[in-house]
């Protein structure tokens, strides 16, 4: 069957209801974005590594629906390509967290969430670029080279999830998996107008998910449509054994439940204006044009201002710098990872010279990292933190007794050049402004499209109370019904 | 007290990771910039709040038995003997 490039834009939902009743098959699906890969990739550079057993996968779930008269109907994610960033484990498929130190590690065991994604029929399409070991928002740290936007390659796709917002964007995937420390799918979302969900801390298992900062890091889910994160919600969601951090969702049905509410009329929506000052004049235009659209869905919106926001990414940095400190100690060329021969070299030695395979910028976090939790300084910059982050945490749980979401930019600024912000930690670290606060909370958050002004996409940000993913579906799959914002470049 | 060059080589040592020379003099700089940065954090009262804590009951444990195969551990380490992998003198 000749299937049309535009049809790689498709949403998932559809995609596994064609495939499911056999009028797509899922090998000409796969095939074709494997080839929209092959074609486009070099261009933006999204992908590290590719699945070879995709096509094999594919034409195994064809055999499945030619033979299973409809009881394939609870594979959810049927046939669907998914990107997977490379910090998640996936067994026998290359897992190199962008470093030059996992250059050719290759997981003996899948991550939690892979595990799920491919019961549910999900097929595995490749492995994306990020800023190494999770740290920065521009996917510039990356040993395999930038990721670029697809909307302007002369400028940054976000990051740390940039290959997997990239490909979506792209049409070289369908839905895609990231990871969200201080903001790493969302921003890439917002940068390359497609949508992110970062869930509550333990919705999602960490177990498969290589660490940088456990407290603060989750699993994000990304797609084109808010359906279509409902649907990966509901397949990856919930508690797991194997991560001691998970917790239960009673097997909420997202997806099924998205129409469930339309009409917001009675609730109301915060917008933090302490955050919303400091962003660009663009981003403040697309911001207030949406704050109308939650009007028109029958949101009050009321401004706020909270004490605790000039700490809190000060905070975040503090925090993820110490515990990368000690997740990444585990890089020591013993078990797995780069490595050389230990004959005549002793232990100090060899360690550190292991470790020198570190980029720049995961050599200063451990480095900062350990002033930070070094005796001393432990008092001064880590518990003032962790008090900082109490203090973040117990102002937006107030917000949230009076206030159903809070609104805000995703970004404080549009996607910028690449280089430009590099040479000046600060200038790249306070781009994250606005999404640090549901990490330091552990509160749900997404980002939606909400513009695209000269060319360059705008997200909105919508967070809720913990275990609210399903009322932020529900404005979001509104929220597009009114103002659908273009997902896919030409 | 700005972290200095001399401060960025204890602290190399400490975590362990090897630096060029060329490098140290930007670390230095980026670091004690950032370190700066932090500094903001001095205006919090410790009694202001207790620390952040994620606490959870856990109901159940998992059975203690080995969930991932021993053999394919051994066999993505690189200096392997035996069933032993090779490690760099430590005493």
């Amino acid at each position: 069957m000749v299937i049309n490039m535009s049809i790689l834009n498709i949403n998932a939902y559809e995609l596994v209801e064609d495939i499911s009743n056999g009028s797509i098959s899922a090998e000409d699906f796969t095939a074709r974005m494997l080839e929209r890969i092959s074609k486009y990739d070099e261009r933006i550079n999204a992908y590290i590594t590719l699945n070879n057993n995709a096509l094999d996968r594919a034409r195994e779930i064809d055999k499945e629906v030619k033979s299973s008269n409809g009881k394939i109907r609870s594979k959810i994610l049927l046939g669907v390509p998914i990107a997977i960033k490379d910090n998640i484990s996936t067994k026998g498929i290359r897992t190199t967290c962008a470093s030059k130190v996992l250059e050719d590690y290759i997981p003996v065991y899948d991550a939690t969430v892979v595990s799920r994604i491919k019961a549910h029929g999900a097929i595995i399409i490749g492995k994306t670029n990020m800023d190494e070991f999770g740290m920065g928002s521009s996917t510039e740290f990356s040993a395999f080279g930038v990721t670029r936007n697809p909307w302007d390659t002369t400028r940054v796709a976000g990051g740390s999830s940039g290959g997997s917002a990239a490909a979506l964007a792209a049409s070289e995937a369908v839905l895609a998996l990231g990871s969200d420390t201080g903001g790493s799918v969302r921003c890439p979302a917002s940068f390359c107008s497609v949508l992110a969900l970062k869930p509550t801390y333990g919705l999602l298992s960490r177990y498969g998910l290589i660490s940088y900062a456990n407290s603060l890091e989750c699993v994000g889910l990304m797609a084109r449509s808010a359906r279509d994160l409902a649907l990966l919600l509901t397949a990856t969601a919930g508690y797991d054994r194997y991560d001691d951090t998970s917790i239960s969702n009673d097997n909420i049905d997202y997806y099924s439940n998205i129409d469930n509410v339309n009409n917001f009329n009675g609730m109301k929506a915060a917008v933090i204006k302490d955050i919303v000052d400091n962003c660009n004049d663009e981003v403040k235009k697309a911001f207030y044009d949406s704050l109308d659209i939650l009007k028109d869905l029958g949101f009050m919106i009321e401004e706020i201002h909270l004490e605790s926001v000039k700490y809190a990414l000060p905070a975040y940095y503090v925090i993820a710098m110490a515990e990368a400190s000690s997740n990444l100690a585990r890089y020591d060329g013993i078990r797995y990872g780069y490595t050389m021969q230990p004959d005549g070299i002793a232990w100090n030695t060899f360690y550190s010279m292991v470790r020198s395979m570190f980029g720049d910028e995961v050599k200063k976090r451990i480095m900062l990292g350990t002033y930070i939790l070094s005796s001393g300084y432990y008092g001064k910059y880590y518990m003032k933190a962790q008090i900082a982050r109490a203090l973040v945490r117990d102002e937006l749980l107030r917000v949230f007794k009076d206030y159903s979401i809070i609104a805000i930019p995703t970004m404080p600024i549009p996607p910028f050049k690449i280089g430009e912000r590099i040479d000046d930690p600060l200038k790249l670290y306070t781009v994250d402004i606005c999404t640090i606060l549901a990490n330091l909370a552990g509160i749900p958050a997404l980002s939606i499209p909400c513009a695209i002004h000269n060319g360059l996409p705008i997200g909105l940000q919508l967070m809720a109370k913990h275990l609210d993913e399903q009322l932020l579906l529900c404005v979001a799959h509104a929220f597009e019904s009114i103002r659908y914002v273009k997902r896919c470049v030409d | 007290m700005p972290l200095d060059v001399d401060k960025v080589k204890h602290l190399a040592y400490l975590a362990r990771i090897s630096i060029d020379d060329e490098s140290i003099d930007l670390y230095a700089r980026h670091m004690d910039k950032v370190i700066e940065y932090f500094n903001i954090l001095d205006e919090i009262n410790s009694a202001d709040a207790e620390p952040y804590r994620i606490s959870k009951h856990i109901e159940e444990f998992r059975d203690d038995i080995c969930i991932i195969n021993n053999e394919d551990m051994l066999r993505i380490a690189k200096n392997v003997k035996e069933r032993f992998i090779k490690a760099p003198r430590i005493v």
